[in-house]
Parts: structure tokens; sequence; C-alpha cells
């Protein structure tokens, strides 16, 4: 017994590291806690910072300005770690995301990683900042650089949506490419009317090319945002329900596929 | 030979020999309920692993409720049993079901709403 005590006792510390291990993982959901976690801290650092700029105001003394300084910074500090965050969530979200050519993947994920890089090194200028002026310079670089960030954040997303639909589409004309063999070969027999079926199924491929045919329209209006729009997220919406148009052309398709299916089912 | 009066006032021997019978029996004992715990910490971690998957298994497999009706075929034709057309029926069925749980939000990753407007009135 005492023998296969440690033999037993290895293999519990194995299993334990081992799950530990999987559970430290970091995926997209590892990802998004800590985008939340940040964002949290952030609105504490911003509430703070109002309190400090109202109070900075009103006194204007150096000790207020001081306490101004140190929650300005505070404030930078934690905006930067917010944006570098979420980046980090929708670039894995990215890679979870099926559908999207791995050309476009890898544009993405340089464009998001380049943008971390970015924030990396703002957040590492504001310790050497030695007075609320170079803080406030530091915050329009900062807000000058978001409109950038914005704009690869919404196409980003954008990319994620259309790889949902682009996934799937390729899964319902895989669908149609089997049903046309399995007319074609109906047809062959003789035993069953096809015309019908076959004049359905090109009604579901129409469906599909409107699909993509909005797809597409979403991109070009995403490609086309630009540091000077001013509501970037009104054109985000719009771009979105393109998209959930798209996503209803292939859920006609789908259903027509359903119908053509129980009409071969059915006999003449 | 030591004696020891035990607490109802009987006389007992307590050599050295039964000292160390009753220390074997003692680690024996010992060591028994140490591999039973250890049995049990293995059996409590396979079965919490085991159900883990068996739970992510069910949510796998438990289809979400679709709005299509489904029609009875009254009258079949040659192909209402033939097996690859029942296979595209399978995986059309599960399309719909991806297509209708398809999040086209993804609301938990708009853009985070920051304080832009870093200025004081006298700096």
């Amino acid at each position: 017994m005492k023998k296969y005590l440690p033999v037993f006792l290895s293999l519990l510390l194995f299993l334990l590291l081992a799950s530990r291990l999987n559970a430290q993982e970091f995926n997209f959901n590892k990802a998004y806690d800590d985008y939340l976690y940040n964002y949290n801290q952030y609105r504490q650092a911003n509430t703070e910072y109002i309190s400090a700029k109202q109070a900075h105001s009103s006194y204007q003394t150096l000790t207020s300005k001081e306490k101004a300084m140190e929650k300005t910074s505070n404030l930078l500090k934690n905006e930067d770690e917010v944006i570098k965050t979420y980046l980090t969530a929708l670039r894995l979200k990215l890679a979870e995301t099926t559908g999207i050519s791995n050309y476009e993947q890898n544009v993405i994920y340089l464009k998001l990683d380049s943008e971390v890089v970015w924030y990396q090194n703002h957040q590492s200028k504001l310790s050497s900042a030695g007075s609320l002026e170079d803080l406030v310079k530091s915050g329009e670089e900062m807000k000058q650089r978001y409109q950038e960030t914005q704009i690869l954040a919404y196409q980003t997303l954008g990319a994620i949506l259309a790889g949902k639909q682009n996934y799937q589409r390729q899964q319902i004309n895989q669908q149609i490419q089997l049903l046309k063999e399995k007319i074609g070969a109906i047809r062959q027999t003789g035993d069953k009317q096809t015309a019908t079926v076959e004049r359905w199924l090109l009604e579901a491929e129409n469906r599909l090319t409107r699909s993509q045919e909005k797809e597409f329209e979403t991109q070009q209006l995403l490609t086309k945002m630009k540091n000077s729009d001013r509501d970037k997220n009104k054109i985000y919406n719009q771009a979105q329900s393109q998209i959930e148009e798209s996503h209803q052309y292939l859920k006609e398709a789908n259903r027509y596929l359903r119908e053509i299916i129980r009409e071969i089912k059915s006999a003449d | 030979m030591p004696i020891k009066i035990d607490f109802l006032g009987k006389k007992q021997n307590t050599n050295n020999h039964h000292k160390g019978k009753s220390i074997k029996l003692l680690m024996v004992f010992a060591s028994v309920f140490a591999g039973l715990i250890i049995i049990l910490i293995f059996i409590t971690i396979f079965f919490g692993y085991n159900q883990q998957n068996q739970q992510e298994e069910n949510n796998k497999q438990i289809p979400s409720p679709t709005p299509t009706i489904i029609q009875e075929i009254n009258s079949p034709s040659n192909y209402a049993t033939d097996s690859a057309l029942l296979q595209i029926e399978k995986r059309v069925d599960q399309i719909e079901i991806e297509l209708l749980e398809t999040d086209l939000k993804e609301s938990g990753l708009n853009l985070p709403n920051l304080n832009m407007e870093i200025e004081f009135e006298d700096q």
C-alpha cells in the first residue's frame, strides 16, 4: 500500500495541474473577461478624474492640480488598457470565426496588433509626463488615434459577421450541389417529374446570390468609413442591417431547400 | 511485566509486543483510509469531468425549437426513404437551426464608450 501511495499522489497532482492548465488557456472568453474587468476599472478611474477636474476647477490650487494630474494619468492608462484588451478580444473572436479567408484574417491581425502596440507605447510614455499640459496633449493624441481604432474595430466586427454569413452560405450551397446531383439522377431514371424542383433550386441559388450581394454592400460601406465620419456607429448600424437582410436571404434559400426535398419525397 | 488498570478497575497486561502489534494495525488502518480517500478523490474528479462532458454533449444535442411546421407526406414517392436524400434533409434541418441561432449583433463587442475629452479650463 505504502509503495503505491506516491504513485497515486503524483497522478492526482498531475490531474490537478492538467485541469488548471486547461482552465488557464487564453481564448476569447478569457480575453473578453479581461476586457470587461478593465472596462470596470476605467469607469472608476473616469469618475475619479471628473471629480478631480471639478475640484481643480473650483480651487485652482497646487494640491488640486497635482491631484488632477494623478487622476488624469490614471484615466489615460486605464483607457489604453481598455482599448488594448478590447482589441485583443476582437482578435480572438476573429480567430474563432469560421468563414473568413486566411488572407483577410491575417491582414486584420496585423492591423489589430499594430494598434495594440500604439496604445502600449502611449501607455508607457504616460509615466514620463511632467505636467498636466503634457497629459492633456497625450489625451489629444489618443483621441486622434481612436478615430482610426474605431474604424478598424467596426471593420473587424463587420468581418466577423460576414464570416458567419459566408460559412452558412457555403453550407447551403453544398446542399444545393448535392440536391442538383440527386435531381439529375432522378431525371435520368425518369420515374419522377423534376422540372418544378429544378426551377425551385434556381430560386434557392438566386437567394444565395442576393445574400452575397448584400454582404458585398456591407463590406463596401465599412471600407469607405473615414476618420472624418462623425457618426461611425450609425454607419456600422447600417452595415449590420444589411447583414441581417443578407441573413434573411439565407434563411429563405434554406427554406426553399426543405420544400424541394419535400417535393422529391412526394409522389407526382 | 507492566500492569495497567483500566477505568473498570480490571488489570491489563501491556507489553512491548502488544504495543508493536497495535501500532502496526493502526498503520494498516491509516493506509487503507488514505487509499480510500484517494480513490474517492479520483472518482469525484472523473465523475465531475464526465458529467461536464456529458452536459456539454447534451447542450449540443438539444435542438432549439424551430418555427417550421412539419407536414405529413400523404403519398410518398420512391425517394421518400432514399438515404442520400434523407442525409441532405438532416443537414438542411441542422442549417435551419444554426441560422436561427446565429448572433448577428455581437452586442457584447460594441465599442467601449470612452471619455476622450481630456481638458482643463486652466492648465
